[in-house]
């Protein structure tokens, strides 16, 4: 099971229109998740973009998680974005932002899992990180499924992959 | 063949000085590394008592305006010559790593392109010709954990036979001003699970490990015994096998741990599954131990919902230098080891007064002992659990 973003196409299809201009800068904007998916996500409008980028493309699966889901996010430009924010603003509400597993802990709330975390910072985009090590949780059985995400603010790209052991 | 993993030799650079010995001498008089720290003085932060990396430290390493990469690198460079293959991985555990860069507007280009963690994990893998898969873990005070457990499962994988495991997180004005607005500092230093504890200490440190796979053929270990007499930075883990490591997640609330231990309690029960150990069979358990009044009473539910009645002894060590964040796992693991080779369990500086909530098993002072299996395990933010399960020899 896949899905992808960017900024011209959630899952192959186009952006709402009313939208397609603020991705084009980079932006994920606050209503996004409500013209998008039928379940509302109280908290988007609080979360930094990692953690909007990645808790959409999980969506975007469509999936039922089991709690012992095991999650693994690798990014590579991470929460730099919100560092600086956080450096503006000294806010509180934004320094909870300011590790990128934050990303999988929204992950985690919403579909209530439980499972084993890895948040990998690779040092470039292209690397190829998460899967791999997926496939090898599965592999040594420390997880019967596995939630796969690669997002990066810089590009507003993200891609989830959700593994099951064969 | 069983892969297993030991921990060959290790160093550290915390707020009590260079190297293991100064660990060995806090763990035996149950000292506190904590300080008023005059870098972080007079500028509206909650509290400057610190474990800060002391100023004769700095002055060795020399100027630099990339003080992670320095630290990170010297404690790579102490541990590397333990191991032995052309291929040697490296797991970087951090959860800011240079980002301190970011609020010096004159920095150097090489300052700049580290920000990014993952960058400067391939220039610390470059500078000490690691030359094995490269790895940058970031799951804030759970790092270190998750980091050591990627590093074994590399070598039991058979990626590599040798991988060096480092974690680095410093002081900086980001750091304090974001642990000021929530509020949670012990203006005084830090208190774990004492009655009137009130917030934690934050703290600096690299660190760094060596793993080894543990099979025939491999050349014997020169053990390291102090090696480097002058900083006494070195001592020897012959053969301390790391067990196994697991994490989980709370699912429950992003900065607060899950109020019923019931997290941490899934990571310690998974970590002991995989280690094939039961509870009985532990002899020391190193707790996260920050002193936050949740945290605390979080973690006694943990290790009553695994142990039950019988929690084994256990401590905190954020007394001694801090919570050093994503160095915090292995640094810990560090003090483990050091524990057991010295034969003395390590105390709980700054607990006076324990909490009734907390198991009477904490330990107040440190207290002579042989422990064979030790469990260590940290949460952080994101509802992040883990723990690792370690056999000494």
């Amino acid at each position: 099971m896949k899905a992808f973003l960017n900024p011209q196409t959630c899952n192959g299809n186009s952006w709402p229109a009313e939208f397609a201009e603020a991705l084009q800068r980079g932006e994920i904007p606050d209503t996004l998740w409500n013209a998008l998916f039928p379940v509302p996500c109280p908290r988007f409008g609080r979360m930094d973009a990692l953690s909007r980028l990645s808790l959409m493309v999980v969506e975007l699966l469509g999936a039922q998680f089991t709690e012992d889901t095991g999650v693994i996010l690798q990014t590579h430009t991470g929460c730099l974005a919100t560092d600086k924010r956080f450096l503006e603003t000294l806010s509180p509400s934004v320094f909870t932002y300011t590790l990128p597993s934050t990303a999988i802990g929204e992950i985690c709330i919403r579909h209530k899992l439980r499972g084993p975390i890895l948040c990998l910072l690779a040092a470039s985009p292209d690397e190829d990180l998460a899967i791999p090590e997926a496939q090898a949780w599965l592999r040594e059985a420390k997880v019967t499924r596995c939630l796969c995400i690669t997002a990066d603010v810089t590009t507003t790209t993200a891609s989830a992959l959700y593994l099951h052991r064969a | 063949m069983d892969r297993a993993v030991n921990i060959v030799a290790s160093d550290a650079i915390t707020a009590l000085g260079r190297g293991l010995a100064p660990i060995a001498d806090t763990i035996r008089q149950n000292t506190s590394g904590l300080r008023p720290c005059p870098r972080f003085a007079g500028k509206n932060y909650q509290t400057n008592v610190l474990g800060a990396v002391p100023d004769e430290v700095w002055n060795e390493i020399g100027p630099t305006d990339t003080p992670a990469f320095a630290l990170a690198n010297t404690v790579i460079g102490q541990v590397r010559p333990a191991l032995k293959s052309n291929r040697i991985g490296l797991v970087l555990s951090t959860t800011k790593g240079e980002l301190a860069a970011l609020e010096n507007a004159n920095c150097s280009a090489f300052a700049q392109r580290i920000l990014l963690p993952g960058h400067l994990a391939v220039e610390l893998a470059r500078a000490n010709n690691l030359t094995g898969p490269v790895r940058c873990v970031s799951v804030a005070c759970v790092s270190g954990l998750v980091a050591l457990q990627l590093g074994a499962d590399l070598i039991r994988r058979g990626e590599v036979e040798e991988v060096i495991v480092a974690g680095v997180d410093l002081l900086s004005h980001f750091v304090l001003a974001g642990f000021t607005t929530l509020k949670s500092m012990e203006p005084t230093g830090c208190r774990p699970f004492d009655k009137n504890r009130v917030g934690l200490s934050l703290g600096e440190a690299a660190c760094a490990v060596a793993l080894r796979l543990e099979c025939a053929g491999l050349p014997a270990l020169s053990p390291l015994h102090a090696q480097d007499q002058k900083s006494a930075s070195k001592l020897a883990h012959s053969k301390t096998r790391l067990l196994a490591a697991a994490s989980s997640n709370d699912a429950n609330h992003l900065t607060g741990p899950s109020r019923d231990g019931s997290g941490l309690a899934l990571a310690i029960q998974r970590a002991l599954e995989q280690a094939r150990v039961a509870p009985a069979q532990i002899d020391f358990v190193q707790a996260h131990g920050t002193g936050t009044p949740y945290n605390d009473r979080m973690e006694a539910l943990a290790l009553r919902t695994v142990f039950g009645d019988h929690v084994p002894p256990f401590n905190s060590c954020k007394g001694m230098f801090g919570h050093t964040l994503g160095a915090a796992g292995i640094l810990e693991t560090i003090v483990c080891l050091v524990s057991a080779q010295i034969g003395l369990l390590p105390g709980t500086p700054g607990l006076t007064e324990r909490d009734p909530e907390i198991p009477d098993s904490v330990l107040l002072s440190p207290r002579p002992a042989a422990p064979r299996i030790m469990l260590k395990i940290n949460s952080g933010f994101g509802g992040t659990n883990a723990a690792v399960v370690l056999r000494t020899p």
